[in-house]
């Protein structure tokens, strides 16, 4: 009996769908948490005192250096130990959450810092506070620089995601070995995965170039 | 007798040891336009910048309307004034710069309207009047959309003096504004700039173009190691010039 491909793939595509909806959530989630945990120890990294500046530091270096998989299962394997239980999936948001925070917080650092000093001098002679130079003129240049970084980012926490597999996530990359562990199609699904992943991460960068052209500096 | 609008009493400014002013002593009345010339490192951006309190400094006074701005002494006490009072005192002066220092993200309009609106609280359509209104003044007056990457150094420097007057200050510091500028594009900005004093604006200037220092001020002042050298009408400075140091300097320069 010959058990085609397309056969296969019929009967496995609410599993695929999940997968697919569960990698997308995980990485959507963790995104939007990172930025703006990473918005706040930015800043912090930009305009905050010796303290706050030294412990953004810290977490900023410290996060950087760890690679994804061991952020991942420490906080799924070792947080219990002092009473923090997460679900795999808490666990995987949390951890790519905490790994984009790091990249959007050194990202906007350098946005921000990068920004001429005449900006915020000229802000300043035209009589605006501080609140309003960052919100009105260091902000949106800071952004618009930031913005090719930022996706980029994002594709790797889209990447990222397969390894919340290992925690037991059913994201795409775990979807797809169960699915070849019972059909033993291992070359035609491993490429199927790789064609998903590939897909929503060249979709991204397409809708960043996009926006990227949208807000361009003239 | 023309109301004093800026009253500078023996500032004194170091960054460190270095001392950049050393005791400078400067009235400006309503409608006077003062130029200030000198070499480089003789701290004439330095004393522009104090009046814009862009710099902090350690002693003296600088009044505007009577009233002093960035520090206040109780009981002979001096203590920085607060933020919120710096950003406010700051108001009182219009800054140009040498860079021009556009808004790149915002249109010519915006970057007159952002001030206008955020800071004074207009409304839109009223802010966007008087835009229209300064971009016509220097020349301007269908340039409003353009984006400053799409002007001419000239014309951004314009729009960066309409951005700075359109906030109505008391005083305008005009910091080698033309320095950046090409040979060819220096004179449109003067010629704003000349405009202006016709019309009775307070301007305090910081300038390597002689023969315009020459034209438009009603006093001239020479600043060499931190302190006025000397001062005097543009006739007496640039003619009658006494001092040695004056004449090396004005030797050196194009006029």
């Amino acid at each position: 009996m010959s058990t085609g491909f397309f056969n296969e793939l019929w009967v496995s595509k609410i599993l695929i769908l999940n997968g697919i909806y569960m990698c997308i959530l995980v990485s959507f989630i963790a995104i939007i948490i990172g930025t703006i945990i990473g918005v706040f120890v930015g800043l912090a990294l930009t305009y905050g005192n010796m303290l706050t500046r030294f412990l953004a530091r810290v977490y900023v270096d410290v996060i950087r250096g760890i690679p994804v998989l061991v952020l991942i299962l420490t906080i799924y394997f070792v947080l219990p130990a002092i009473q923090i239980n997460f679900t795999a999936l808490q666990a995987g948001i949390t951890s790519l959450a905490v790994f984009s925070s790091a990249q959007v917080a050194e990202m906007l650092r350098g946005g921000l810092q990068n920004i001429p000093k005449g900006q915020t001098e000229a802000a300043k002679a035209v009589g605006l506070g501080f609140f309003q130079t960052f919100v009105f003129v260091s902000l949106p240049q800071a952004l618009r620089q930031v913005l090719p970084t930022w996706v980029n980012t994002a594709v790797e926490t889209v990447k990222g995601s397969t390894l919340v597999s290992l925690v037991g996530v059913v994201e795409i990359t775990l979807v797809t070995q169960q699915i070849i562990g019972r059909n033993f199609l291992t070359m035609q699904f491993y490429a199927l995965a790789g064609l998903i992943y590939f897909i929503i991460c060249f979709s991204i960068e397409r809708g960043g170039k996009f926006v990227e052209k949208k807000v361009a500096i003239k | 007798m023309a109301d004093r609008v800026l009253e500078i009493s023996n500032l004194h400014k170091a960054y460190g040891d270095h001392k950049v002013l050393n005791g400078v002593d400067l009235n400006l009345d309503g409608g006077d336009v003062i130029s200030i010339i000198g070499s480089s490192g003789s701290g004439k951006t330095t004393l522009l910048r104090c009046v814009n309190l862009l710099e902090e400094f350690q002693e003296g006074v600088i009044k505007i309307d009577g009233r002093e701005i960035g520090y206040s002494n109780s009981k002979g006490k001096r203590s920085k004034v607060n933020n919120k009072q710096v950003t406010k005192d700051r108001a009182l002066t219009g800054m140009v710069f040498q860079s021009f220092n556009l808004f790149p993200h915002l249109s010519a309009a915006e970057n007159i309207m952002l001030a206008l609106r955020k800071v004074q609280k207009k409304s839109k359509k009223e802010s966007a009047e008087i835009a229209q209104h300064w971009l016509e003044r220097v020349g301007l007056p269908d340039r409003g959309p353009s984006f400053p990457g799409q002007l001419s150094g000239g014309q951004q420097q314009r729009v960066a003096i309409a951005r700075a007057i359109a906030m109505n200050p008391k005083l305008m510091l005009f910091d080698e504004v033309t320095s950046a500028l090409d040979p060819e594009l220096i004179n449109e900005v003067l010629d704003v700039i000349k405009s202006l004093a016709v019309e009775g604006m307070t301007m305090l200037i910081v300038t390597h173009e002689m023969r315009f220092a020459y034209e438009v001020s009603k006093k001239v002042i020479f600043m060499n190691d931190g302190v006025i050298a000397e001062q005097g009408t543009p006739d007496e400075i640039f003619k009658n010039a006494s001092s040695e140091r004056l004449n090396a300097f004005l030797k050196n320069t194009r006029f």
